[in-house]
């Protein structure tokens, strides 16, 4: 029998209202997952992950958490747990007594303690302090310690990195992939920090406009999108022809600096007629100036940006 | 254990942990003790001004004393309520903080049931502090017995102690109901002040209303409330205990009768209309 999905969304929508919020978000996070949730701000990242806990009514489409419908999540067969924006702490409660009420409504009995979860997240210092008597990254890890007690099976994380120090960061990314390598536990994460993401999870979903314009594994989404070369000339508008010549090389962009050109290209490394090598011999045989000429691995900001740009152009 | 019993225990933990309720507690204790001790003092500067010790003095008694005090205190208990309850949900939403529970696999019913439970025992816990901190300094300062005037026994303390006591007693349904109404109006609204205000705003046009609605006002629970209703059996009974014998009309006992009940359909009607709204709240 196939395992069923730890979220499973098919044309989410919501209607907030008259504005609708979410249409047609489509989601797989499969077990073990550690999924990141991308999207520029306002895109809906926070409205699908309130959506498919079954926060927020649904106007149309089909959420599942592990195969329960998010309607009846008081039904799902595995413990889940949130740490959501805002982070959702009770300011008249301590730290302690917001993590112990926590363990209360989940009636956890064993697995992490209180001590153990605040340890994770480094805030074992501030356990009697009032919610709001912490900052706003202190106030992310609280609500990311009160996530992992006991034994949850499910983590949904919106924005976990946003407002921490680097050495918060590292913390939890190194924390999260322990999670899912060690503990089996499937993650989700919305982020639009692309490079930590791109660091951490296993695949991604991105978001835009509330409906899901790319998923995919992350290795492939890189591997799909190609390297990128970056080309600084004097001559632009001759590198620029060179490059639109070229088979293997797609969505040129171009700027001045001063006297130079900076123009920046994908370069497809699939069925490549040409190498970097050759590229760069055609610039310089066309007498473009090349004073830089640089191959850049293509990274989840050139997936991100070249998404949203298709996304338009359809639009349009 | 259920999704309803983990919510109620959470529900307990909040009770019993946050400085608000606490600090709420304090101040009906604090309202009351100085009632009882300022009017002790009005009852002394009267006494002097006739030229009489003031235990002669028919309110120099324990039981008018503690009714007068136990309704002060129940205004700020009324308050109270209102403003704890009815402002606690639109905060906790605002601020995420019912997502919680609300994703650790406890229905919206079951959370929302064991908030309106919690708003009934917060209810009960202030009623009950009033009384007993009205008592006490009543007992210490005044003395029991009958109502005396100018040396004679005005009112038997069997007289008056009867009605002291179902007053107080009285008291208890329409503020259980403003508990419940505290809690509908905590999830009809999106924000704390204006759920507090309404819910104020609602209970203080009851004497406004009082007399158009006729028989049929002990109908809506606030008319009955001990503080602020138009038929507030403890106001009457604190007038009459200290002597005030046109404070007692008989006709009131109709209203007695009527008051044991006439909140519970309120009370019963805001829980449902709670769970109706909160059902498609989003969180």
């Amino acid at each position: 029998m196939l395992e069923a999905s730890a979220v499973l969304t098919e044309g989410l929508s919501v209607r907030l209202g008259s504005t609708q919020v979410l249409e047609g978000v489509d989601l797989r996070v499969d077990c073990g997952d550690l999924y990141g949730l991308l999207g520029r701000n306002g895109a809906g990242k926070t409205t699908s992950m309130r959506a498919f806990l079954g926060l927020l009514p649904q106007s149309k489409g089909r959420c599942e958490i592990f195969g329960q419908s998010s309607t009846c999540l008081r039904d799902c067969p595995e413990p889940i747990a949130v740490a959501l924006d805002p982070p959702g702490l009770d300011d008249t409660l301590t730290v302690r007594q917001n993590l112990e009420l926590a363990r209360i409504y989940g009636g956890i009995q064993g697995g992490r303690s209180v001590d153990d979860a605040l340890q994770l997240v480094g805030l074992a210092h501030r356990a009697h302090h009032r919610g709001d008597r912490l900052s706003h990254g202190q106030g992310r890890r609280a609500a990311v310690a009160r996530a992992l007690l006991g034994d949850p099976r499910l983590l949904v994380l919106d924005e976990p990195l946003s407002g921490l120090d680097p050495e918060g960061v590292e913390v939890l990314i190194e924390l999260f992939r322990r999670l899912t390598a060690e503990e089996g536990v499937t993650v989700v994460l919305s982020s639009h920090h692309l490079r930590e993401v791109e660091a951490v999870c296993t695949r991604v979903g991105m978001i835009e406009g509330g409906k899901t314009v790319l998923e995919g594994e992350v290795a492939g989404l890189l591997a799909e999108a190609g390297d990128g070369l970056r080309v600084v000339c004097r001559d632009g508008a001759q590198a620029k022809s060179v490059l639109q010549a070229d088979a293997t090389v797609s969505a040129i962009t171009s700027h001045s600096e001063g006297d130079l050109f900076v123009l920046k290209a994908r370069w497809s490394a699939g069925s490549a007629p040409s190498t970097p090598r050759t590229v760069l011999e055609k610039l310089v045989q066309a007498g473009c100036g090349v004073e830089e000429f640089v191959r850049e691995r293509a990274s989840l900001v050139d997936v991100f940006q070249a998404a949203v740009r298709e996304d338009r152009v359809g639009l349009a | 254990m259920s999704g309803f019993a983990r919510a109620l225990r959470g529900e307990l933990y909040l009770l019993t942990r946050r400085s608000s309720v606490r600090r709420a507690h304090l101040l009906v204790v604090v309202v009351a003790i100085l009632h009882v001790m300022g009017s002790m003092w009005v009852l002394q500067v009267e006494a002097g001004l006739e030229g009489i010790p003031a235990d002669e003095l028919a309110a120099w008694n324990f039981w008018p004393r503690l009714a007068a005090g136990a309704r002060a205190a129940m205004y700020f208990v009324e308050l109270l309520v209102l403003a704890l309850i009815a402002g606690s949900f639109p905060r906790e939403i605002a601020g995420g903080v019912t997502r919680d529970p609300a994703t650790r696999r406890i229905s919206r019913r079951a959370l929302l049931g064991a908030r309106a439970i919690g708003a009934l025992l917060l209810s009960f816990s202030l009623y009950g502090t009033a009384v007993l901190a009205a008592a006490f300094p009543s007992y210490l300062l005044f003395d029991r017995g009958p109502v005396m005037e100018d040396g004679d026994i005005l009112l038997e303390e069997l007289e008056i102690l009867e009605p002291v006591v179902m007053a107080l007693v009285h008291g208890l349904p329409s503020v259980l109901a403003l508990g419940a109404f505290a809690c509908l109006l905590s999830v009809a609204f999106h924000r704390g002040v204006v759920a507090s205000g309404v819910g104020l705003g609602m209970v203080l046009a009851t004497g406004i209303f009082h007399e158009a609605f006729g028989d049929a006002a002990p109908l809506w629970f606030a008319d009955t409330l001990a503080g602020f209703g138009p038929d507030s059996f403890l106001e009457q009974a604190a007038g009459f205990s200290q002597g005030l014998l046109n404070f007692y009309p008989e006709s009131f006992n109709a209203v007695v009768d009527t008051g044991w009940w006439s909140p519970l359909p309120a009370l019963v009607l805001s829980v449902y209309a709670a769970l109706f709204i909160f059902h498609r709240r989003a969180l």
